[in-house]
């Protein structure tokens, strides 16, 4: 992915200055129109308007400012003023942080969501092992007499299932798989609505801003695109880069791995391997059980870990960055205030 | 404004006196400053009054913001003073340690419950497993004679998931908590009172000021509070001379630390046994053990993290108000 501060915007802002340029050639007709028609309703008309293309006008200066001001920011210093040490590129920007705060949280999600399917498909693989338990195997008669026992000439014994009960387990783990999913998928969006961002749709809502500020009518449809623009440049990738500065507690950056004394889950991480069990089977297994459970079971200390786990990607994943969106409409809202107009965007809160 | 623009003044040597993130924020509110006094000779010189009207507005915001910057610098104080107060911290140093202390030992409790339910579903399902076979030359017959057990699976898989939900739930407070003790003073505060300088970054800085609060006061008084109620709660109902004995009695299942689920084992091939029995017998003996488990994972893991939870989102809602940004966050409350 290309970085956001090395994007060539220049059609944006030459879109932003016809539109300035159509806004004001159309304001300075209505002006004439008043002043040859002597009607001074379209004359004032035309002079609030052209305060507020200036307003427009300004704001796109002061956007396009602040843009470039993130793009020199250095995380890496940023980090070194509050006394953290940044374990992104050295040579991040504020935007180069937001989006390796989200990539960070998304690798999180995914790790806890590999060791939660590890775990869920172990125990299920174990639910599923059944054994047959011959009749009367190690006695003295059937050792002396083979065809006694249940498993000669015919068979007698019993049917058993030795690792049936990990329906607590699973049921646990699937509760956790399934929060891991949504984790990850929720991360995966913010970084998608991120990249969106980027790429300059946002940017594209400029020109339309402008020019429909100066309309009757549309001075708050106008002003909700030039909210928009601001609060998506700005204040979402700002709020994920602080999160990005905190990288080292949320996400574990830049291994991305839960981690706690207690327990290490990373042997989890390869899915080709059954890190309890030997490969190959077994004769033994055929009678012994203790021996068949010392070859499968799996250890049921890593639950706790594994809810911890998912505990911490989903607010990695899931809580901060909704916080960062909700603050970021809330700014849209509030800007979109300032350019005179209020827009009920709760609809799109619920989104969230 | 003249008395604005000499107390902003005065305020820049406490720039130079005090730490980093001071100084950067009252660089901040210089520069605010000098775009406003910009602005507000732009709004004289043409006349404009919508303009003088903006300077003049955000003078006021300005001003509101030199009060919080000094009162985040007595909050400090003010904060430690609540978080170090021996009736929320306890035997802790700080409310905060006291919270993760006792988050900590809801998980432990909480995972240890986890491997007794387990131990009691895997012996259940390999009871409710057994069939005997006797089968000769093609005929023959097999017989579930412990498929009764079977019943008890749902509900334990049932306990499985919401002891997961409830660790998942105490630890995801417990990294908030963590994140407030890390974060709040040398970054999330700070960075809220410079964003907040800027009328465009004015929402994100309310929001983080808001946040910082809220996590470092409301999550972990939460769990301090709910803490509390349980320790008054579990005195009322075990030593209190004047609570009857009655209540006593009733409440001691729900107190006593739950004990293992005894599961009989069953002969799968005698369907003429005590088979019914057996495993009313488990499910009696399941029902009281639950009672246990439930005191600890509807009240300690469930009831504090959503109080604390509850707290902070309504906190969170409130100061974002005050902060002059006002934010929706009754989407974070679904969460939970």
């Amino acid at each position: 992915m290309a970085d956001m501060c090395s994007i060539d915007f220049t059609t944006v802002y030459m879109l932003a200055a016809y539109a300035s340029v159509i806004t004001a050639a159309v304001i300075g007709i209505s002006y004439m129109v008043g002043n040859f028609t002597k009607n001074p309703k379209v004359s004032v008309w035309a002079k609030t308007e052209a305060i507020q293309l200036v307003v427009s006008v300004i704001s796109v200066i002061i956007l396009v400012f602040i843009m470039n001001a993130f793009c020199l920011i250095n995380m890496n210093a940023l980090s070194e003023l509050f006394g953290f040490t940044y374990t992104g590129s050295s040579s991040a920007s504020i935007y180069g942080g937001a989006e390796h705060y989200l990539e960070g949280a998304a690798k999180f999600s995914h790790n806890s969501l590999t060791v939660t399917r590890y775990h869920l498909k172990g125990f299920t693989v174990l639910a599923y092992i059944g054994m047959f338990e011959c009749d009367g195997v190690g006695s003295a008669a059937a050792l002396a007499f083979p065809f006694l026992s249940g498993c000669m000439y015919g068979y007698s014994g019993e049917n058993i299932a030795p690792f049936g009960g990990y329906g607590a387990v699973n049921g646990m783990l699937t509760a956790m798989f399934n929060a891991n999913i949504m984790s990850y998928i929720m991360s995966l969006n913010y970084l998608f609505i991120l990249r969106y961002v980027y790429y300059g749709f946002v940017l594209f809502l400029l020109p339309i801003g402008i020019f429909a500020r100066s309309l009757p009518y549309l001075r708050g449809f106008g002003s909700v695109f030039i909210a928009m623009a601001i609060s998506f440049m700005l204040v979402y990738p700002l709020i994920l880069a602080v999160f990005d500065l905190m990288g080292a507690v949320l996400i574990n950056s830049p291994n991305f791995m839960y981690y706690d004394p207690g327990t290490d889950l990373r042997p989890y991480l390869d899915e080709s391997v059954y890190p309890e069990t030997s490969s190959g089977a077994s004769f033994a297994m055929m009678f012994d059980r203790e021996y068949l459970r010392d070859k499968y079971d799996l250890e049921v200390s890593n639950l706790k870990y594994i809810a911890m786990f998912s505990a911490h990607s989903f607010i990695a994943g899931v809580f901060l960055p909704s916080v960062a969106l909700l603050g970021t409409i809330a700014s849209a809202v509030y800007i979109s205030r300032l350019y005179g107009e209020e827009i009920d965007l709760s609809r799109i809160m619920q989104m969230v | 404004m003249k008395k604005l623009a000499l107390m902003l003044l005065l305020l820049c040597s406490l720039c130079f006196a005090a730490g980093p993130w001071q100084a950067y924020a009252g660089f901040a509110i210089l520069i605010s400053a000098t775009m406003l006094i910009a602005v507000y000779i732009i709004g004289v010189g043409f006349d404009v009054r919508e303009i003088k009207f903006l300077a003049k507005d955000e003078g006021i915001q300005l001003l509101v913001l030199v009060v919080l910057m000094i009162a985040l610098m007595a909050t400090d104080g003010i904060l430690n003073t609540i978080s170090t107060n021996s009736v929320f911290a306890g035997d802790e140093d700080t409310m905060q340690d006291a919270a993760i202390v006792s988050l900590d030992e809801t998980i432990d409790d909480l995972s240890s419950y986890l491997v007794e339910v387990q131990q009691a579903d895997k012996k259940m399902a390999r009871e409710s497993s057994r069939t005997a076979s006797c089968v000769l030359s093609g005929g023959g017959h097999s017989v579930s004679a412990c498929g009764g057990y079977s019943m008890l699976a749902t509900p334990l898989s049932m306990s499985g998931s919401i002891l997961g939900y409830s660790i998942a739930q105490a630890a995801a407070v417990q990294k908030l908590v963590e994140i407030a003790q890390e974060f709040v003073f040398v970054l999330i505060l700070p960075l809220g009172i410079v964003l907040r300088t800027f009328k465009f970054t004015r929402g994100a800085g309310g929001l983080l000021i808001a946040l910082g609060i809220s996590l470092y006061i409301f999550v972990p008084a939460g769990i301090v509070f709910s803490e509390i109620l349980q320790e008054k709660f579990e005195y009322a109902v075990t030593t209190d001379p004047e609570t009857p004995a009655s209540w006593k009695a009733g409440a001691d299942p729900y107190l006593d630390p739950p004990g293992d689920i005894n599961v009989a084992e069953c002969e799968a091939d005698e369907p003429w046994g005590n088979v019914g029995a057996e495993a009313v017998d488990a499910y009696r003996d399941m029902k009281h053990e639950l009672k246990g488990y439930m005191y600890v994972f509807m009240v300690k893991a469930t009831l504090g993290p959503i109080l604390s939870l509850l707290m902070f989102i309504g906190g969170l809602r409130a100061m974002t108000a005050l902060f002059g940004a006002p934010v929706d966050v009754s989407a974070l409350a679904r969460f939970f």
